[in-house]
């Protein structure tokens, strides 16, 4: 039964879960990809997976999750970076440039500067980070 | 688009957005009948029946976005579906969520592929631990189907920890490709 399989990698995960628990209970990092119709069709898909995907290979505690569009379908694909209050919107997004968008802007803490867009109305919501 | 998966995907984030909480996914390949029959059923909030005839409408759409704001989901999708030679069918009550349904012949040479639909099954699965997904696919007599319930009861209360973990990835794969 595979049931047990999960039961097996919640054993095997429980060390780092225990240890997670006493840091914080929740992650710090959320990622949100805009999957509006605009955004299927230029690749957001891949771009979900992809983020996914370089979250498990950096080891990093972060939400990876989805929503409708962000309105500015020109500029598709596109992800919004949460950290406490602060939000960074990024645009153009490509897979292969996931790795170098995650450690520059969640890693390092600063902004890649090449793909950030600022989205009329979040001004002012810019990172202490940057 | 050039992959019913991503129709489906761009239905499933329409019921996402309308707030389900339990979205189920029934793709039929029936080649005894010659035909493809996809269903999506959701229990989010549903349509009023003037939305619902507005919303099959190409500029249509309920969203206030800053920019752009047409509504192209679901006109995109019945295209598809008559273009093909097939239907569409969309039943929906505020309140009690919606299912929408597209079918076409299999043998129509416009039919776009099925795409990776596992794989978009499983990046929706993870992505949204907090929504259970009933998915089933039947292939002539052959049926497969993935409840997202008892895989977060089996994972107890680690569940939303574990679930985009590496591990997780592994494990939805393969259930979903056991078809
Ligand atoms: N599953 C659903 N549940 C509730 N309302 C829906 C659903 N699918 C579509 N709608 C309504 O129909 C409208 C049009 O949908 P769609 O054509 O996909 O465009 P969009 O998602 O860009 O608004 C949506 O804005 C929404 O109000
Ligand atoms: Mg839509």
């Amino acid at each position: 039964m595979t049931l047990d399989e999960l039961r097996k990698i919640r054993e095997r995960a429980a060390a780092a879960l225990e240890q997670r628990a006493r840091q914080a209970q929740e992650p710090e990092w959320k990622i949100v990809v805009s999957m509006g119709t605009s955004g299927i069709l230029y690749g957001a898909r891949e771009i979900l997976k992809k983020i996914m995907e370089e979250v498990q290979n950096l080891g990093l505690n972060v939400i990876v999750t989805q929503s409708g569009s962000f309105g500015l379908d020109d500029i598709e694909p596109m992800c919004a970076i949460y950290h406490g209050n602060e939000k960074v919107v990024y645009g153009n997004l490509k897979p292969d440039m996931i790795r170098e968008l995650l450690e520059t802007h969640i890693v390092r803490g600063q902004i890649l500067a090449s793909h950030r867009v600022v989205v009329p109305g979040d001004v002012g919501n810019t990172p202490t980070t940057a | 688009m050039y992959e019913l998966a991503l129709f489906m995907l761009d239905l499933v984030q329409n019921a996402l957005t309308a707030g389900a909480t339990y979205i189920k996914i029934w793709l039929d390949e029936d080649f005894t009948r010659n035909r493809l029959t996809l269903t999506i059923a959701d229990n989010g909030c549903g349509m009023a029946p003037h939305t619902l005839t507005r919303a099959l409408d190409p500029f249509m759409t309920t969203k206030t976005s800053r920019r752009k704001s047409i509504g192209l989901g679901l006109p995109f999708f019945r295209q598809l579906v008559e273009s093909c030679g097939g239907g569409f069918k969309i039943k929906s009550r505020p309140g009690c969520g919606t299912v929408i349904t597209g079918w076409y012949p299999l043998d129509n040479v416009d039919q776009p592929p099925l795409g990776d639909w596992n794989e978009t099954l499983r990046a929706l699965i993870q992505a949204n631990p907090h929504v259970r997904f009933y998915c089933a696919h039947r292939r002539n007599q052959r049926c497969v189907t993935f409840d997202t319930l008892p895989v977060r009861r089996a994972l107890g209360p680690h569940a939303d920890a574990l679930w985009q973990s590496a591990d997780m990835t592994t494990w939805f794969r393969e259930q979903l490709s056991a078809s």
